[in-house]
């Protein structure tokens, strides 16, 4: 009697809905299951470090911890794997000595058989740091002429600092911009703990495509019994889908049913389905 | 009168009748009387043909007289039908899927009986096609699953309602990867066969003991579907540890923030929070325990963040459902104010204050020297043998140090 109940529900379906929209075959994973290989795998073993490149823009200024990002994993058998992880530390520069980091980590790895891998890894911590001042033969003579003109007399100790402020500061703002004038300036004259306390620490960016090396915190354990199967589309008519169904039905064949509405692209029959089974 | 007599023999048969029969009634129901023991067998169904499995097809009638036996191995088709040779030489095309092994050895006898007088021709399974099976709902990896089975026959006739199948449905729900943390396991929906026959599976008296038979072996076209439920006591996380295996068996979870080595790590389903911190190296010098930001699926089924003392639950005490993680956790450890202070006085403060003291001691240093240099010059502008004018009179003297020898050309 059920039977029969399928039957009709499914030819109400033909007629009723015969506007039905189609779906993606990548709706339902089919995985083919060898249960002898089941306790076999392929390991990768802890501590390995691998390469990642990155997808998004990171910086810690404008991200936080546990955003998400996104990676590719190169040259893995000449196969781009895709990987998901995100922000494990995220600190932005800030003054009083406070250094920016930043760390990442990938969680998840896809197979290029499509399959979802759960991954144990952590990133390197980046640091960023204001660049160093200048160190060279001018700034030494600069330092030179400076003490000289303190220890000369008390009416050259202004003079003096000025010009190793002036000297130290242009010397740095060529090297390292104008915005380092002043921070040049001052350790160059005496005073680097001022840039020490008050300059606010650089932040850490990396672009979209920097390679971040990672390295396994635990095995990675891909089993050899589980491969995961692209599910082929058929371009078949509507009726000649649903007999199809209809006799798979009538075998028994549930599982088969629905993989291939999927596969036929009857998006309402899966539905069916997969309410009749899954209440 | 002899009428009378019968009819009252009759009525007085039929009250004994209903008295004996009214007695064990009483008998059975009488809560003293043992009761009698259920054996619940999980039977399974006779084996239904399909697409993909290769039959072999025995002919012995002959081998009596010639020692000779045929052998056919038939894959059935995608449209379920196999080519059968017949004894005269023709060939037959059967439907044979949604067909038992009984219904097809039948059928196969039927047609060789048409040429042969006493057939003996047998049929077996020799190759059966994957076990193909959906599993959806609150599984780890949902999704159709094709199960390659052994290559181990069935004869046909009276012995193919065996199937040599040992799939259970415990050891597919494995294969998925396990139930996830929300999932219902009192009520585990089993859809199988042409009428769609439901059988609704509880797990919590499997893993809890009451019952040890609930299970049930799958077959080709079966189908599984674990639903969700809001109640905790009906959830698969509240009974982890007794579902074992049947469980989520990997719970990758984030660790951020003030940690020594912060990542993602894949624990095992009877990982705590402080498993978890283990896995990050513990905290770094800022790290605390006492505020600790916990993002995850909640019991409703809802991704949310909280915030919780782990310092709290450890010294109040917490049973294994507060402390446990969950898959997708993401946890992070927040830096603690007073550390981040300390820090400070005890990294930082000490270079920028040595510098600012190294800095300050220099230059009182230039001031010493270059006061003194000042003294000397004075002193010799000022002694009987300075040239020039000289300064004015500083009893402060380094040279001579003696004042005898001082000139006061002012005076």
């Amino acid at each position: 009697m059920n039977k029969f109940i399928y039957l009709l529900v499914l030819l109400l379906v033909f007629f009723l809905l015969p506007n039905s929209f189609y779906c993606k075959a990548e709706e339902i994973s089919v995985y083919h299951i060898d249960p002898f290989s089941l306790e076999k795998y392929d390991t990768v073993k802890k501590g390995t470090q691998f390469d990642v490149s990155i997808k998004n823009n990171v910086s810690t200024k404008e991200n936080e911890n546990t955003n998400s990002i996104n990676f590719t994993v190169p040259a893995f058998e000449n196969t781009d794997l895709e990987g998901h992880g995100l922000i494990t530390m995220c600190n932005s520069g800030k003054r009083l000595s406070r250094h920016s980091n930043l760390e990442l980590a990938i969680n998840m790895l896809t197979l290029p058989d499509g399959q979802e891998v759960n991954v144990s890894s952590s990133s390197l911590s980046y640091s960023s740091l204001n660049p160093p001042h200048v160190s060279s033969k001018a700034a030494a003579l600069a330092r030179t002429v400076s003490s000289i003109a303190i220890a000369s007399s008390p009416a050259t100790l202004g003079a003096g600092l000025g010009a190793s402020f002036l000297i130290n500061g242009l010397l740095s703002a060529k090297q390292n911009g104008i915005k380092d004038f002043v921070w040049g300036g001052l350790s160059g004259s005496g005073l680097p703990m001022v840039e020490q306390l008050l300059r606010k620490q650089p932040d850490v960016k990396l672009e979209a495509g920097t390679t971040v090396p990672m390295v396994l915190t635990e095995d990675l354990k891909v089993s050899k019994g589980i491969k995961k199967e692209n599910m082929e589309e058929v371009q078949v008519s509507k009726e000649e889908a649903i007999a199809r169904i209809e006799k798979l039905i009538q075998w028994g064949d549930l599982t088969g049913a629905l993989e291939y509405s999927i596969q036929s692209g009857q998006k309402d029959i899966y539905d069916e389905l997969i309410s009749k089974i899954s209440s | 009168m002899v009428i009378f007599k019968t009819v009252k023999l009759i009525l007085l048969s039929l009250t004994l009748i209903l008295l004996v029969n009214q007695t064990s009634y009483a008998f059975e129901e009488n809560e003293n009387f043992p009761r009698k023991i259920k054996l619940q067998a999980v039977l399974t169904p006779p084996y239904v043909i399909g697409p993909g499995d290769q039959l072999t097809v025995t002919d012995r009638t002959l081998k009596e007289l010639f020692g000779q036996v045929e052998k056919y191995d038939l894959v059935v088709s995608a449209d379920g039908y196999i080519s059968i040779p017949l004894p005269d030489g023709k060939q037959e095309n059967l439907l044979v899927a949604g067909h038992t092994l009984d219904q097809f050895s039948e059928e196969v006898r039927r047609l060789f009986g048409k040429t042969l007088k006493n057939p003996l021709v047998f049929v077996q399974i020799s190759k059966y096609r994957p076990v193909n099976v959906y599993i959806g709902g609150e599984v780890a990896k949902p999704g159709v699953y094709k199960i390659e089975t052994t290559s181990t026959s069935v004869e046909g006739g009276s012995a193919s309602s065996n199937s040599t199948f040992n799939l259970s449905l415990t050891q597919a729900l494995q294969i998925a990867g396990g139930l996830k943390p929300r999932a219902d396991i009192t009520s585990v929906l089993v859809t199988r066969g042409t009428n769609a026959e439901r059988k609704v599976l509880n797990l919590k008296s499997l893993v809890i003991g009451e019952s040890i038979l609930d299970d049930t072996n799958l077959l080709p076209g079966d189908t599984i579907y674990v639903p969700v439920t809001g109640e905790v006591e009906n959830q698969a996380q509240t009974h982890v540890r007794l579902l074992g295996k049947l469980a989520y068996q990997e719970v990758p979870v984030n660790v951020t923030g003030e940690v020594k080595t912060g990542g993602s790590f894949i624990l095992p389903n009877d990982a705590t929070l402080l498993d978890a911190l283990g896995k990050a190296g513990g905290l770094n010098n800022v790290g605390t325990l006492k505020t600790v930001r916990l993002s995850r699926f909640e019991t409703d089924g809802v991704y949310r963040t909280h915030e919780i003392s782990i310092h709290d639950l450890i010294m109040k005490g917490s049973d294994f459902g507060q402390i446990a993680v969950r898959p997708n956790d993401t946890i992070e450890f927040v830096p603690s104010a007073g550390k981040e202070v300390r820090r400070f006085f005890r990294d930082i403060a000490p270079n920028v204050l040595g510098t600012a003291v190294g800095s300050a001691l220099g230059s009182l240093g230039n001031f010493v020297v270059q006061d003194n240099l000042f003294n000397r010059q004075s002193n010799l502008q000022n002694s009987a043998f300075s040239f020039g004018n000289g300064g004015g009179g500083n009893p402060i003297t380094i040279l001579g140090g003696n004042r005898l020898f001082k000139s006061n050309t002012n005076e």
